[in-house]
């Protein structure tokens, strides 16, 4: 699914015929909804949010590192990684990693399953009718528990 | 027992192959805290896996500390090595010595007894006798060899190394391992480790053992 397709869903489902939301808006809903699903299944543990990297000692974090897969010989402060045994040359780090934000219209939406695309859409929904103080409670309720399928179901 | 398939069996056992709930070194420090307790166990039981055999003669010692201190002769910052002398300075316990099991003298096989001092080693009346003080072993002698209950070596690098005990040990290392991976409490490994050495040690050994009557010629 392309941003444009998602946001013109996005507009459809507000029923924003006075293109009261601006594309920049709706492409921040999304991200805001896609941080969100990532989060959910990283907290479930899907190996589909793995990354490796090698890394050296006193070099930053990659930009998308959220938490490491298990525990490593290394201590991190703020973004710095710190090996413990300082004569190590270099480590191999499996870590969670979110998707990167979109910026344009022209990308691709980042998850490879398009249901989960969809739920991303749904979520940026309801972000937006919250904002404009709809009730959205009912929604809520659905597109959570289907967040939560799509977590329990891809966890490693 | 290759120490790679210690990990690939955890980590089937756990559901984890695709690394994503534990890293090598999680495990790795797993399985090394699991070889210590059965380790412990193992040694205090009398299993003849830990059992090793270390030579030791005084002169062939002797003649390497020399050479070394001859090599290192004009390096300033090198201390001399005392040379050794059985009964007097005694000689180190070898690193991974835990309990010991025998003493015998090299020449002729005889097996030493233990000494309640080390004034009676040092005395006339010393030969065949030693004595174990703090980490060093106290003979009267040239020659003996030390038969002891070892430390299993950790594992280092899951690729390379092997994991000094018996096929036999796979399964209770592996479930040892995964108990420790998650937290198991004090008692439950406790209560783990023993049924583990207890199921892997035989209740008989060595019953075709032929005993020296006290008598016999």
């Amino acid at each position: 699914m392309k941003v444009e397709d998602a946001v013109a869903r996005l507009k459809t489902a507000t029923h924003d015929i006075s293109d009261e939301y601006t594309t920049e808006e709706c492409i921040g809903f999304l991200n805001t909804a896609i941080q969100q699903v990532c989060y959910q299944l990283i907290a479930g543990g899907s190996p589909q949010m793995l990354k490796q990297v090698t890394v050296h000692n006193l070099e930053y974090l990659p930009v998308d590192f959220v938490r490491p897969a298990g525990t490593y010989p290394i201590k991190l402060t703020g973004q710095l990684i710190e090996f413990l045994d300082e004569d190590m040359e270099d480590l191999k780090v499996r870590y969670f990693a979110t998707k990167e934000p979109m910026d344009n219209t022209t990308e691709d939406m980042p998850f490879v399953h398009e249901e989960i695309n969809d739920i991303a859409v749904k979520v940026a929904t309801l972000i937006a009718l919250n904002q404009n103080e709809y009730d959205v409670s009912q929604d809520k309720a659905i597109i959570d528990e289907l967040r939560q399928a799509i977590a329990t179901g891809m966890a490693g | 027992m290759e120490a790679l398939r210690v990990l690939r069996l955890v980590r089937q056992k756990e559901q984890d192959n695709s690394e994503a709930k534990y890293s090598d070194y999680d495990i790795q420090g797993a399985v090394n805290e699991t070889l210590r307790y059965l380790n412990i166990s193992l040694a205090n039981k009398g299993n003849e896996y830990l059992q090793k055999i270390e030579v030791y003669d005084q002169n062939l010692i002797n003649a390497q500390i020399t050479a070394e201190n001859e090599e290192n002769a004009e390096d300033e910052e090198y201390i001399p090595k005392d040379l050794v002398d059985f009964a007097e300075t005694g000689v180190a316990l070898p690193e991974d010595y835990i309990s010991l099991v025998d003493v015998q003298r090299t020449s002729d096989g005889y097996h030493l007894h233990p000494a309640s001092s080390l004034f009676e080693v040092r005395s006339d009346d010393g030969y065949g006798k030693y004595i174990i003080m703090g980490d060093k072993i106290y003979i009267k002698g040239k020659a003996f060899q030390l038969c002891y209950y070892r430390v299993i070596p950790p594992v280092k690098d899951f690729k390379e190394d092997k994991i000094d005990l018996p096929e036999i040990c796979l399964d209770p290392v592996v479930k040892l391992t995964r108990l420790v991976l998650n937290n198991a409490d004090v008692d439950t490994m406790t209560q783990a480790v023993n049924t583990a050495v207890e199921r892997i040690m035989p209740r008989r050994r060595y019953a075709n053992s032929r005993q020296k009557m006290p008598f016999s010629l």
